[in-house]
């Protein structure tokens, strides 16, 4: 296989490739880890005209901390997201699962969220998470919430000049789990649940967010089982309740792999387990 | 289209090449290079055939381009035995880890890069860091044996 013609530009400096994304807009696309625009590629399903690769733009990797706040750079390479101390622990979680090892020493954390699969695990554990996008053109910095980010499938807020520059993600509750079930274990999602939350002294739900995989065609929160359970002991009864007023409204896809009705059931299982973990923990 | 210019190291040699901006980095070793260990499998990312070393890590040839591999240092599956068979190798030799071999290039750079950071891997390590890699023919079972044989070895 190989990719159609295009012009190959590396620039070394940020001001450099938003310059570049300026003049081309949507005739330009970025080139961050390829193991998703590489695949376009040569199946030919993406033709553009300039090829804007910013592996060797320097300042965009890396992890830091500021008031608890951590920053983690667009072409930080999942591997090292996965692993640094300051990752939140949900957001490495989510990682572990998102595709084989050598997929993720390439793969960059901005590229998954700018590419924005449906079943793509770290936009969910991001939503869950209320992370923040920085976006970046010669226009100047925007702030996204993730909760206005991921718009469809594999569309974001993200304009044609404008790049994904850090992810920001502010601190926590102490809880967290990450259930997930597809085909095989290594295999895209089919369903998942993303939660963190926080228990007070008698063993209630104090705190709680939970984002889901499958229920619709991108990431979303699921405010009604928040709610339902907010105040509550994590109970079979309880969890089965807010796991069905949280998904009573979905519209998960239809497809090859699953029945939006069965991607539903799958759902309420993967919440009631998801919170159960958490809590246990 | 336009050309440019490469240097790299692949298996300790220091190459110079001018190449299609939209030459995979797996056809550059492939034709350009007459490095014919690195297979190709599926093209697009799903199988791991074309998995090789890249500055100490674990990519897929056929999702990098050959232009992003300019000063980088590369080890193929001819850059493995020296005067005998590399131990991962051996071991794989040993355990019949193999009928055809087209996944095997693909098979040991994954295994080298899990037991350089996990010496004593389970089973379900084993399985975990090599679920990416796509084997049609031996059913995996006798890979994962080789991989403890392989453990083993360099241990010793
Ligand atoms: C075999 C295989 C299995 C996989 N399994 C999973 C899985 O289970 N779960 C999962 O989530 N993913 C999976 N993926 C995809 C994941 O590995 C990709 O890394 C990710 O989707 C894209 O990140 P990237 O850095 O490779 O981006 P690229 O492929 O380089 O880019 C993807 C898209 O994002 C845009 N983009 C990238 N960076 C930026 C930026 N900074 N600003 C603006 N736009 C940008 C590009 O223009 C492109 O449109 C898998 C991939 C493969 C090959
Ligand atoms: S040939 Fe590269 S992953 Fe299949
Ligand atoms: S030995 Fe034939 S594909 Fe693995």
């Amino acid at each position: 296989m190989k990719p159609p013609p295009f012009l190959h530009a590396a620039p070394e400096t940020l001001p450099g490739a938003l310059e570049l994304l300026a003049e081309h807009g949507d005739a330009a696309r970025i080139l961050a880890g390829g193991q998703s625009l590489m695949p376009l590629l040569v199946m030919r399903m993406a033709r553009p005209a300039l090829l804007l690769d910013i592996n060797r733009c320097a300042g965009l990797s890396g992890i830091t901390r500021h008031d608890g706040e951590t920053r983690i750079g667009a072409m930080t390479r999942q591997i090292a997201v996965q692993r640094a101390p300051e990752t939140p622990a949900l957001l490495a979680r989510a990682l572990g699962w998102a595709g084989p090892r050598a997929v993720r020493n390439r793969g960059t954390l901005g590229g998954s969220m700018a590419h924005a699969d449906p079943s793509a695990e770290a936009p969910a554990a991001a939503l869950c998470l209320d992370a923040v996008m920085v976006l970046e053109s010669r226009r100047g910095q925007r702030l996204v919430p993730a909760a206005e980010f991921f718009l469809d499938a594999l569309v974001t807020a993200i304009a044609p000049d404008e790049m994904l520059l850090e992810i920001r993600i502010p601190p926590g509750h102490p809880r967290h789990a990450f259930a997930e079930t597809g085909v095989r274990q290594a295999d895209l999602a089919m369903a998942a649940i993303a939660t963190d939350l926080a228990l007070d002294r008698q063993g209630r739900i104090s705190a709680i967010r939970i984002a889901a995989i499958g229920a619709a065609n991108r990431p979303v929160r699921l405010p009604l089982a928040e709610q339902a359970l907010l105040g509550q002991s994590p109970t079979p009864a309880t969890l089965r309740d807010a796991a069905r007023a949280g998904l009573a409204g979905a519209e998960p896809p239809s497809d090859l792999i699953a029945s939006a009705a069965h991607r539903v059931a799958v759902l309420e299982g993967l919440l009631a387990d998801a919170v159960l973990e958490a809590c246990a923990a | 289209m336009t050309d440019t210019q490469i240097t790299l190291t692949v298996n300790g040699q220091r190459h110079s090449r001018r190449v299609p901006t939209r030459m995979l980095l797996s056809d550059f070793l492939r034709h350009e290079l007459r490095l014919t260990g690195t297979h190709i499998g599926c093209g697009h990312g799903v199988c791991g055939a074309c998995t090789i070393e890249i500055d100490g890590a674990t990519v897929r040839s056929c999702l990098m381009l050959a232009v992003q591999a300019e000063g980088a240092a590369i080890t193929t599956v001819e850059g493995l035995a020296g005067e005998a068979l590399h131990p991962v190798q051996q071991a794989f030799h040993e355990h019949h880890a193999l009928q055809c071999g087209y996944c095997t290039p693909g098979f040991l750079a994954a295994t080298i890069e899990l037991l350089r950071e996990n010496p004593d891997p389970s089973e379900a390590e084993i399985r975990e860091a090599l679920h990416g890699n796509l084997c049609r023919c031996t059913g995996y079972v006798n890979i994962v044996h080789a991989v403890k044989r392989a453990a083993e070895l360099m241990r010793a």
